[in-house]
């Protein structure tokens, strides 16, 4: 069973180290690919001299397009289960084979890391959790499906959807709809229970200033997403 | 009051009409606009020919439609195509972002292999 962790980077001079390091101890059965995303600081350099697994996108494409790529590199090189993982240092390693185990037991096909099911560890602010409740009331009644953490990008998913996703993968607000994506083609999505740490270095790509314009374009690309999408029946 | 008889007036708009179409074809003929992009544009500036040429055609389209003022038919028109060539912009943007999105992957996964190999052939030559 061949595993990648996709670890999108985007400006972590400061944690990048630490996450390799620590995905190495805690789940050196799975192989990792950083995705660096034309990052402006050191991190290209620091990728460079500990001769980490990395490839390098010519331009910015954004957290969707730059884990596209990772998924395209997880499909040519016949990776069976392909786990995203930030790379500011917010997702342990510890959980990884927690959060492989549904899928590689082939009870789902994309497994989320989630915060909100024990609710342990960092929860995010009022006014995210906010914002993640209404998304996943969007998903819920456009889908049916009631995802909790549905921002999470701490997740595993199987061969089929490496290829789907390979192909299709939104842009902008990759991680609420793919799993629209996934459930309106038919695959099955779980949540897994996870502890989460606060962010150790860089900026989240969804800044204070700028989410509620993030929500109602998300909201506004699930509601497309679903009307442009014929739902495929489930397995 | 536009006066639609007059013929300074529709002189000039001739002139106009034929500028544009002109210049249409100047750039498809030395391929600064590809023949596809183009349908919408020749389309537009036929049309502004054919009133240029016969504006009793916009004061009858006026009087069927019910535009108040023949002159605000043609703005109409003009407005329409514009939305028309500013929405299939944006589709042939939307296009080429997700070919250059794709570009720049399979780019991004070719340097990684040109450097692993790279790498490889240096530890031989050593």
């Amino acid at each position: 069973m061949k595993i990648l962790v996709i670890i999108p980077c985007y400006n972590e001079q400061e944690s990048i180290e630490r996450v390799v390091a620590n995905l190495k101890e805690h789940a050196p059965f799975a192989d990792y690919l950083i995705v660096n995303d034309c990052s402006r600081d050191n991190t290209e350099n620091i990728l460079r001299a500990n001769g980490m697994n990395y490839i390098n996108n010519p331009i910015n494409l954004g957290i969707g397009g730059g884990v596209q790529a990772g998924y395209l590199y997880a499909k040519q090189n016949g990776y069976d289960i392909a786990v995203q993982m930030d790379g500011d240092g917010q997702h342990d390693p510890r959980y990884l084979a927690k959060v492989c185990q549904p899928v590689i037991d082939g009870e789902i096909d994309m497994a989320i890391g989630s915060r909100f099911i024990e609710k342990e560890g960092f929860q995010s602010s009022f006014m995210r959790r906010l914002g993640i409740n209404i998304i996943s009331l969007l998903i819920k009644i456009l889908t049916g499906k009631k995802v909790y953490d549905v921002t999470s990008g701490y997740r595993a998913c199987d061969r089929e959807l490496i290829e789907f996703f390979a192909d299709n993968y939104a842009d902008d607000y990759p991680e609420p709809e793919a799993i629209m994506a996934c459930v309106l083609n038919g695959y099955r999505v779980g949540e897994v229970p996870v502890i989460m740490e606060e962010r150790q270095g860089g900026v989240s790509s969804i800044r204070s200033l700028k989410s509620a314009y993030y929500m109602i374009k998300v909201c506004l690309a699930l509601v497309v997403d679903r009307i442009s999408t014929k739902r495929k029946a489930g397995k | 009051m536009f006066q639609w008889h007059d013929s300074d007036l529709q002189i000039l708009l001739i002139l106009g009409a034929f500028a544009l179409f002109g210049m249409i074809v100047y750039l498809i003929k030395h391929k600064k606009i590809e023949v596809k992009y183009s349908i919408i544009w020749l389309a537009f500036s036929a049309t502004m020919i054919l009133f240029a040429l016969f504006p009793y055609l916009v004061l009858v389209l006026g009087d069927i439609s019910g535009v108040a003022n023949p002159v605000n038919f043609i703005f109409m028109t003009l407005f329409a195509f514009s939305l028309l060539i500013m929405l299939s912009l944006s589709a042939v943007i939307s296009g080429f972002s997700t070919k250059i999105k794709r570009l720049a992957q399979a780019n991004a996964l070719l340097e990684k292999r040109v450097r692993e190999l790279e790498k490889k052939f240096e530890n031989k030559g050593e």
